[in-house]
């Protein structure tokens, strides 16, 4: 046929000049003063992360990822080329691969076990648990496989499938889950710590904290040849955990030898163990990035215990600063709760507040900041009260708050006191725009005077201090106000009645 | 108190830099706990600590109430929708070769109006000049005529086919075939990207708001797009009631409608204070409606965008406050009665270049800082600062533990479950980040969805401290619930494994059976992709119903309340005390304990409990009620399900299956009125040439069998009883009275047919053919004579001289059984028997060319005249009387006065052309004259008379009757 003859031609000639898109621009990630620390290994490693993402999106295409990578230097070409404005030719969007959908060359064998996986799946997304067991049971006869990547994908698949049915059904025991453990853990190398550390956490869960404890030690002591990256992260947790474990027996240790005064010599020499063992886990993990709170959290209290300050202070100050950590504002939180318990000196704290302040400005603790930069009583330091205040208001978590609310009508009350009301102003500039329909709106009132009286009371100062007195929100109180004077007051009249 | 932040959270591995993990493992949702920490209670004894993991596995769960959705609007007809086949990009020719084959006008006018002139269609007369320029189309046309065949048009012209296009190929196309072929391509690699994944639908067009809250009822109001092509925006009033403790959602009141400029995409709707603002978004269209509650809704501002809007969402803080993004890569706030404020522009993708121009934008805990994302990630920006100033909330790498190739489908400020929290939706997983804390996800679930989850839902139980949020995908409509409690004073912690809510592509399997066409069709129609999903919670009774929108418009709801263990009990003792079906094989006693324990999984039970709920309504009845007919292959197919089947039947029905009355009810209209709605389909109504046989079969009206009606129904159960039991229904066990036995015929004497062709028949019957004709025609006539002759002077010889020539004359004729068809053929000769066939016997004359006796051929000649005397008009009408007294015990025919003319006709023709076929077989092999003359008067009138086809009933009427005819032919 000549027409098809044709278009497969031109369909040829169009595959083979295949314009690639014009290639992107790099972008630099932007980072913000609260973010500094989480972008500072992206630069280089964004590309990277390109050239993945274009493996996966269009495997049609081969050329343009390279581009992305190379161009960086020659932004005048960029620029003369169209943008990516229009919508591209190819896919843009992986839709995920079907893995449970058929494949070309597919054998009997891989067929059943891919029904019968697609089966399971069907069930346990339906909590149907007890069919889901029996077609696991059918399951298992994919251990048989003979290539290596499969079988190990067959294992991660029957230890997640398998534990979840022993967590859901009905019927199951604590002994069955164990022995289904102690079976996945052999069945391939590869899943063992994990395995391991799964197993100890579900007897944490239910009560059994010596045989966790035992899962973990025996799982430390595992040795297999190379292990991969993966394994390696697995080993660091199972010793952290191993760790606060130990911190957990050394609490319980401490608790009961505080009991008896009589100074038991061995009990001691327990503790001492058991914080030897927790203080060599903890400290390890503690130098990798990652949110460790709990573990922070015992091993400065084990620290504290022994008066090591200098070492617990360290520790913090490395989880608050590192930048190699995230922005976690826990560790920040930590910080400021062990200089407050060691009495350090305000400036200390609002120091830490403040950076606590910047990257969660909405944090709890800052009504803390705030009453610590009122009692310096400096102008410029009932100026950042007064920012810390609105900067509080600001998130719409507090906006119900009484005890905000509160602050900020003593705030214009000593303001006012000492005739600094300018700073009112110029915090008052940048929100006038959108804080009266944020806050003062008459269905605020309403809803704040449902919720308590002492709350409409409080915002009704600041209103009439920031937006004036014949705003919505306060004649609305007046409305209210009056609506409830006149209850009352037909109430009290009903009781002299009677 | 949203505002704190969790004391501790649990321990991560922070890693940085793209995502490394592969989609791989299909089963991520299930079986770790995560991570464990321990609360410090500050209690001495480990024993009393508690363990939090970052996956509590059994988390409270929310039970369906019926297993399948049910239908909340009367479907609205829709001329097509789309099938869920995928075009394929490789199937460009053949779209090609139909746009040249049936749109050849737009393929090749412009050509075709040049070469007019040149082209000789042998219409008319050439002008003497133009016969030079001028091409004859008379082999083109023929050419042309062949191309009518699809499967390959050219191939029989290949050749010259070839020349043509040599000649003529790169001049003739409108479209020169190279471009036309690649737009093809490029236009079905879009479509069924699209179909695969349509990202203009990302928000769902489906929006509700809560108007009043009562101990019995919620109101609501709905709104949703309506028409073929979505371009109605409605605002229906919705009842959320509770029937038999079953909450219902129900439409109240006329729908306010207001037509809209394009396809609706999304509708955002915010949160109901004084009054509610809804947005709506189309293509290049966003616009703005406020309602109150008591007011209806009005349309307030209406802005256009140059690219393609991708995101339009309402303000949860401000009212009248939206943003809206674009393909162009620039978000605006949006205040309604003011200008558009652009906060941020992006010319590429956030992170890495995904190339993609997909924008979204969201609010988040401050009223004037927004969330802008793309594909690649989530960014806060400050829209204060002149400067943009932005922070990461979530980006694909491998902080959030992405897989390579994953990326942002959704996002959702969660407003009303945790005022700091933002769900983040993408292929492989669902994230709950705290902006508080970014880049670390709170929550990661694997939602196990095929398909992307581009509509979520998410629902802030306050009661349970459980938050619910729901995840519907487009394509595959799956709904997905997923749930997390904590995040303020606790760390945020997984409940339970997802859970795959119903949808109404699986729906159908629970309805009852249709006709397998219009099976299809529902089929079809139910698997449209979603549009959209909304869910009301009510909390007074806590329940959730949750609604999916479908892309033809129908809107599916299905209600879920919370699965407490001691309720799903009762419900299945309850369940199983209906039941007197004691557990058959396959169910040992700990099975059936087990079911006890946890009812959802009892499929045997449950499946005992459809056939409950189907035989509850009797299918006559319902059927009869909604489909306005009766529809017995329906009910033949419910009922059999009985006590013995039901236990093979349950390893065969996995889901658990519970719908009430009232729901199949809905579904049984809700079909009648899909059914009705699409009735014609012009297009295929007149694909083949059809006779109409409206005469030959005129239908009185009045019902064939004389049954009454308690008679039908009584024959109906007898036949399901029958089938229950698998025998065979026999008179004897209805109530109809014995049938009349008819008497067997009496054997065939073939001795009464004294005509040529039956003896021959019987004769050739036992194997005696060739015998008789030989016989017949004399062949073996010589060999006779000498046998009578050697009789004869045997004879001679015992008798002697005495006997005369006249006696043996005599006796040949008493020897008629000896001497068979010959003598007797000689010896009645000049009888007066009517039935004697004597045209064969002339033909025999007249082949035999015998004249040595005289005597006999003048008699024969003298026969003749007596025949041709008869007119050939007389003889068809006696044999059309003949037919006439006949025809009537026909019993197709009976009660047929009305068109006696036309029946004439007919059977006149049926006559003419058996005779006329038969005597031209006859005139093959003999010389005949007498029939001869008949023949040809004959088909002179017939060729007069005859209508140009015969139905299929005159042809078959005339093969029966071609045997008797047969034997009158030589009247």
């Amino acid at each position: 046929m000549i027409t098809n003859g044709c278009m497969l031609k031109s369909f040829k000639v169009t595959e083979e000049k295949g314009n690639p898109l014009p290639p992107q621009r790099e972008k630099k990630p932007k980072t913000s003063p609260c973010v500094l620390r989480c972008g500072t290994a992206y630069g280089n490693l964004l590309a990277m992360d390109d050239i993945s993402a274009e493996w996966m999106t269009s495997p049609v295409r081969d050329c343009g990822s390279d581009n992305d990578v190379s161009n960086d230097d020659d932004d005048e070409d960029d620029e003369e080329e169209e943008p990516i404005r229009k919508r591209s030719k190819w896919p843009d969007l992986p839709i995920p691969a079907p893995w449970y959908g058929e494949t070309s060359k597919e054998t009997g064998f891989h067929r059943s076990s891919r029904l019968c996986l697609n089966q399971i799946r069907e069930c346990l997304l339906e909590h149907r648990w007890q069919e889901a067991a029996e077609y696991l049971i059918s399951y298992f006869q994919t251990l048989e496989e003979i290539s290596t990547p499969r079988q190990l994908l067959a294992t991660e698949i029957i230890f997640r499938l398998g534990s979840e049915i022993l967590h859901q059904h009905p019927n199951s025991k604590l002994e069955d889950v164990n022995h289904f453990f102690d079976l996945m853990k052999n069945t391939g190398v590869r899943g063992y710590l994990k395995i391991s550390l799964e197993h100890s956490f579900h007897l944490l869960l239910t009560g059994n904290f010596d045989d966790a404890v035992r899962q973990l030690t025996t799982a430390e002591s595992w040795r297999y040849g190379k292990q991969s990256a993966v394994q390696a992260d697995k080993m660091k947790l199972i010793h952290a955990y191993r760790g606060f474990l130990s911190y957990l027996s050394w609490i319980s240790k401490k608790g009961s030898s505080s009991e008896d005064d009589d100074g038991d010599v061995s009990a001691i020499q327990e503790m001492h163990t058991y914080f030897r063992q927790a203080c060599i886990s903890l400290q390890e993990i503690l130098k990798l990035p990652g949110v460790w709170d709990p573990f922070v959290v015992g091993y400065v209290n084990m620290l504290e215990f022994y008066n090591d300050h200098e070492g617990a202070l360290n520790v913090l100050k490395e989880y608050a600063y590192d930048s190699r950590f995230p922005p976690n504002p826990n560790a920040h939180v930590y910080l400021y709760r062990f200089l407050k318990r060691q009495g350090s000196t305000e400036k200390k704290q609002i120091r830490v507040l403040k950076i606590l302040g910047a990257l969660v400005p909405s944090h709890e603790l800052m009504l803390e900041l705030f009453s610590l930069l009122l009692e310096s009583g400096t102008e410029q330091s009932l100026k950042e009260a007064l920012d810390v205040l609105f900067n509080l208001l600001d998130d719409c978590s507090w906006k119900h708050s009484v005890a905000a609310w509160t602050c900020f009508r003593n705030m214009i009350k000593l303001l006012r006191r000492k005739k600094l009301k300018h700073l009112l102003e110029e915090g008052w500039e940048t929100r006038k725009d959108w804080w009266p329909a944020f806050h003062f709106r008459t269905y605020h009132a309403r809803a704040d005077f449902q919720l308590s009286r002492q709350l409409l009371l409080m915002k009704v100062v600041v209103a009439s201090t920031l937006v004036g007195n014949k705003c919505m929100y306060c004649r609305r109180k007046n409305e209210l106000e009056n609506e409830r004077e006149a209850r009352r007051m037909i109430k009290t009249h009903k009781k002299r009645k009677r | 108190m949203d505002s704190k932040f969790p004391d501790q959270l649990f321990p991560v591995f922070y890693y940085t830099g793209p995502p490394k993990k592969k989609a791989d493992c299909p089963v991520h949702a299930w079986g770790l706990h995560g991570h464990v920490y321990g609360n410090d209670s500050g209690s001495a004894e480990v024993a009393d600590w508690s363990f939090l993991a970052q996956r509590k596995v059994n988390g409270p769960t929310w039970a369906p109430v019926e297993s399948i959705v049910a239908p909340l609007l009367p479907p609205k007809s829709v001329n097509k929708w789309s099938s869920r086949h995928l075009p394929s990009a490789m199937d460009f020719p053949k779209h090609m070769q139909n746009f040249y084959l049936y749109k050849s006008e737009d393929a090749f006018s412009t050509m075709n109006h040049l070469l007019e002139d040149h082209f000789d269609f042998g219409s008319g007369e050439l002008k003497e000049c133009m016969k030079k320029t001028t091409v004859s189309m008379k082999n083109m046309e023929r050419f042309m005529s062949s191309a009518k065949f699809i499967k390959c048009p050219l191939k029989p012209f290949e050749k010259r086919a070839s020349l043509y296009n040599n000649l003529l190929g790169d001049v003739i196309h409108d479209i020169p075939p190279g471009l036309l072929g690649e737009l093809l391509y490029e236009e079905l690699t879009l479509q069924r990207e699209e179909k695969q994944f349509n990202e203009v639908a990302t928000g769902g067009a489906l929006g509700f708001f809560l108007i009043s809250t009562s101990n019995t009822s919620q109101e609501g109001c709905l709104v949703y797009p309506r028409k073929a092509a979505l371009n109605s925006l409605n605002f229906h009033k919705v009842v959320v009631e509770f029937q038999e403790n079953i909450p219902r959602p129900k439409f109240m009141n006329k729908p306010i409608n207001y037509g809209v400029n394009g396809t609706i995409r999304q509708v955002s709707v915010g949160p109901m204070e004084e009054s509610v603002y809804v947005g709506v978004r189309t293509d290049y269209n966003c616009g703005v409606w406020v309602a109150t509650s008591a007011q209806k809704p009005q349309p307030l501002d209406v802005v256009n965008t140059q690219e393609r809007a991708t995101c339009l969402t309402v303000s949860p803080h401000m009212p009248g406050e939206l943003l809206v993004a674009s393909e162009s890569g620039v978000a605006y706030l949006w205040t309604v009665g003011r200008s558009l404020q652009k906060f941020r522009e992006e010319e590429g993708n956030l992170y890495f270049n995904a190339k993609s121009p997909w924008r979204w934008c969201d609010f988040s805990a401050h009223p004037r800082v927004m969330l802008y994302a793309d594909r690649t990630g989530l960014e806060l920006s400050d829209i204060r600062s002149k400067e943009t100033c932005s922070h990461t909330v979530f980006r694909i790498g491998a902080t959030s533990g992405c897989k390579s190739g994953e990326r942002v489908i959704l996002s959702r400020y969660l407003c009303n479950v945790n005022t700091h929290h933002h769900l983040v939706t993408t292929q492989h997983s669902a994230y709950i980040m705290d902006e508080r804390f970014p880049c670390l996800p709170m929550i990661k679930w694997d939602h196990m969805m095929a398909s992307p989850p581009m509509f979520a839902q998410a629902v802030g139980t306050a009661s349970q401290h459980q938050n619910t949020v729901i995840l519907g995908s487009q394509s595959s409509q799956e709904l997905t619930l997923l749930q997390y409690s904590g995040g303020n004073a606790v760390a945020a912690q997984v409940l339970g494994a997802p859970q795959k809510l119903s949808c109404p592509m699986k729906s159908l399997a629970d309805l009852p059976v249709q006709i397998p066409h219009r099976q299809k069709n529902v089929q079809e129609r139910l698997t449209v992709p979603a549009a959209g999903i909304a869910s009301i919670y009510y909390d007074k009774e806590e329940s959730l119903c949750v609604l999916q929108l479908s892309e033809v418009g129908d809107i599916f709801y299905q209600t879920l309340r919370p699965a407490s263990q001691d309720s799903l009990q009762a419900a299945h003792k309850e369940m199983l005390n209906e039941d007197s079906v004691t557990e058959q094989s396959g169910s040992s006693p700990q099975e059936s304990q087990e079911s006890v324990n946890n009812p959802r999984t009892n499929i045997v039970s449950q499946s005992k409990c459809k056939i409950v709920s189907q035989s509850d309504c009797p299918p006559e009845t319902s059927d009869a009620r909604i489909h306005g007919i009766n529809e017995p292959c329906v009910n033949m197919i419910l009922n059999p399900l009985t006590e013995q089947e039901d236990v093979s039947l349950s390893k065969d029905i996995p889901r658990p299956a519970k719908v009430s009355k009232a729901t199949l009810l809905k579904w049984k209209s809700w079909l009648n009125v899909l059914r009705n709605g699409q009735r014609s389909t012009p297009r295929y109504s007149q694909l083949h040439w059809t006779l109409k046989t409206k005469d030959h079969f005129t239908f009185d009206g009045k019902p064939r069998d004389i049954l009454g009606k308690d008679q039908i129904t009584s024959l109906r159960n007898n036949m399901r009883e029958v089938m229950e039991k698998k025998s065979v229904l026999t008179c004897g066990a209805t109530s109809l009275s014995p049938p009349e036995v008819l008497p067997t015929p009496h054997p065939v004497d073939t001795q009464s047919w004294g005509d040529d062709l039956s003896q021959r028949l019987s004769v050739s019957w036992e194997g005696g053919w060739k015998d008789w004709w030989e016989e017949k025609l004399g062949l073996n006539r010589e060999k006779r004579i000498e046998e009578l002759r050697r009789k004869r002077r045997r004879l001679k010889r015992t008798r002697g001289p005495r006997v005369a020539l006249s006696g043996s004359f005599t006796t040949s004729a008493s020897y008629q059984s000896d001497l068979d068809g010959w003598s007797s053929a000689v010896s009645d000769f000049g009888g007066q028997d009517p039935d004697l066939d004597s045209s064969t016997f002339s033909g025999y004359l007249s082949t035999q060319e015998d004249s040595a006796e005289p005597e006999r051929t003048g008699r024969v000649l003298q026969h003749e005249p007596k025949g041709s005397k008869l007119s050939s008009e007389e003889k068809s009408n006696v044999t059309l009387s003949r037919n006439k007294a006949k025809m009537p015990k026909d019993p197709s025919q009976e009660g047929n006065p009305k068109a006696p003319k036309q029946l004439k006709q007919d059977y006149m023709s049926a006559l003419f052309s058996s005779q006329e076929e038969v005597v031209d077989a006859g005139t093959e092999g003999t010389d005949f004259f007498f029939p001869m003359s008949l023949s040809s008067q004959v088909s002179s009138i017939s060729n007069s008379q005859r209508k140009p086809s015969l139905g299929p009933f005159s042809q078959s009427s005339q093969s029966s009757k071609q045997g008797k005819k047969r034997a009158r032919m030589g009247f």
